[in-house]
């Protein structure tokens, strides 16, 4: 049985990304974590746009802080 | 050997079957019968499963090869990393503190204070940027209302660029002065986002956020926007404009009001966004008027079940290491007089300044700690436990940091923690609707 038969995936993020453990992945695998357009992970904040997790093309739309 | 992870949660839904939430990487599932089964026999007996479904497991953290606390020490040396290797600084200047509007809850308005920032501090600040040696800066423009220091704002895009620096800015205005003349300027910088406040319907906004002298500052800001609107199709430029609704139990009914009427006006072009006012510096005239988690949760719930509403309230963020910019190391807040602050709520008050641009004795090297060490959700024993610890990332750390008797109190967490179960299903309802809600 595929894995597409198993799971209904709704939300998929890869935990590698997510934790930084990007040592051990291979070239391909990494361009599949952060993206074909980032250039590696930058981390920023503003209150608009938040916290960007992973790259600086992926903005996280937040509540923002601010009156 | 592989980890059944404890941020994982199964939950039973007598609709949709099981459904599995993974907090390690914020991911969500809706398992087979035959995936159920699997993945029961590995929790109970470790009986490995299908290679599938093992994979995809493991590449979102549902199983992992490291222990729990293995997890929280890779977090600790991600924000590690994170900081070592960042290449861009998050800036937010104030211009100015001085403000046109009056609002009734103002965390800033006992310290609002005349003034526009100084060359002297406007030279001491670039100085700042310079020795930091990043390769870009995102600046967020704030006050006090910064319209009103444009001068300021023209002059420091000038330096910026004499001096080659690689901008990025944002701005959050009341927007009343965010004339055409303004919004031709905006563009000629190329300014990527935008936030402006609007309280509801014209009598509600003009009471809540009332300008020093025109009664009527609902009409003026809705007719920036429109200007706005219309010069950004014309010239097909796109920031990210969010129009902000502040609401407590007064003036949430006109929420969907107000949101309608721009929707229905201008399709998606702005980002309409309910804020929940708190009681900042105790800023609140009437503190009952403020929603707590409950009737925020029950505001939500009418919402979807009234309007159609959802907003994505029903999952959680993908935050990256840390809450806010507060808690990171680079990031700070600058006032007009050169004072450096690492929130936005502490703009003005003086003791909560960690430094300062040109009086090199000011410091405050305890509090900048607390928000950039201590206030970490992963240094926060009831927050480790949590499920949503990665994505929470532990909420305000202002607002936590204020009550230190115990910083993980149930109105400060994330309002999806005791209702996580509903929420999750929710979100997987409405993942399967294939129609655009309002």
């Amino acid at each position: 049985m595929k894995s597409s038969e198993m799971v209904e995936v709704v939300s998929e993020n890869n935990l590698y990304a997510r934790f930084g453990i990007t040592d051990c992945l291979s070239e391909d695998e990494l361009m599949d974590v952060i993206g074909g357009d980032c250039t590696g992970q930058v981390c920023f904040c503003t209150p608009i746009f938040g916290c960007s997790p992973i790259c600086n093309c992926v903005f996280n739309m937040s509540s923002g802080c601010g009156s | 050997m592989h980890h059944w992870s404890k941020k994982n949660l199964l939950i039973e839904s007598e609709e949709y079957g099981t459904l599995l939430y993974v907090g390690l990487s914020n991911s969500f599932f809706r398992l087979s019968p035959d995936a159920k089964r699997q993945t029961e026999a590995f929790i109970s007996s470790g009986i490995m499963m299908n290679g599938d479904l093992e994979k995809i497991y493991r590449k979102t953290g549902a199983l992992s090869e490291y222990s729990s606390e293995e997890m929280e020490s890779l977090f600790k040396l991600k924000i590690a990393k994170r900081e070592v290797g960042n290449t861009t600084m998050a800036l937010t200047i104030a211009p100015t503190l001085d403000c046109n509007f009056r609002c009734a809850y103002c965390y800033e308005k006992d310290n609002a204070k005349l003034g526009f920032m100084t060359n002297d501090v406007m030279e001491a600040l670039f100085s700042f940027i310079e020795q930091r040696k990043k390769s870009s800066l995102y600046l967020t423009w704030y006050g006090g209302e910064p319209l009103l220091a444009l001068e300021v704002i023209k002059r420091f895009n000038e330096q910026a660029h004499n001096k080659g620096i690689n901008l990025f800015q944002t701005i959050i205005t009341n927007g009343y002065l965010l004339n055409f003349d303004v919004i031709q300027y905006f563009h000629s910088i190329s300014l990527s986002g935008m936030q402006i406040t609007l309280d509801g319907t014209a009598g509600t906004h003009n009471k809540r956020r009332p300008h020093m002298s025109n009664t009527d500052s609902y009409e003026t800001i809705l007719n920036n926007l429109d200007v706005l609107y219309h010069f950004c199709i014309e010239h097909q430029w796109r920031p990210q404009v969010s129009i902000r609704v502040n609401i407590d139990k007064e003036n949430k009914e006109e929420y969907v009001e107000l949101k309608s009427l721009l929707i229905n006006k201008y399709n998606d072009f702005f980002h309409i966004y309910f804020g929940i006012v708190t009681n900042f510096n105790s800023c609140l005239d009437q503190p009952s008027c403020a929603m707590n988690n409950k009737e925020h949760i029950d505001f939500i719930r009418i919402l979807d079940q009234q309007y159609g509403i959802t907003e994505n309230n029903y999952f959680p963020n993908t935050l990256g290491t840390n809450y806010c910019a507060a808690q990171t190391v680079g990031s700070f807040v600058f006032d007009a007089e050169g004072y450096m602050y690492k929130c936005f709520s502490d703009v003005g008050i003086y003791k909560k300044a960690v430094g300062h641009l040109i009086d090199k004795k000011i410091s405050n090297i305890k509090l900048e700690t607390e928000y950039v060490i201590d206030s970490l959700a992963i240094n926060q024993k009831g927050c480790k436990e949590c499920v949503l610890l990665y994505t929470c990332q532990g909420g305000c750390p202002n607002k936590r940091m204020s009550d230190k008797t115990d910083m993980t109190k149930l109105h400060e967490c994330h309002i999806l923690k005791n209702n996580i179960e509903e929420f999750l299903v929710r979100h997987y309802e409405l993942s399967q609707v294939k129609e655009v809600v309002l």
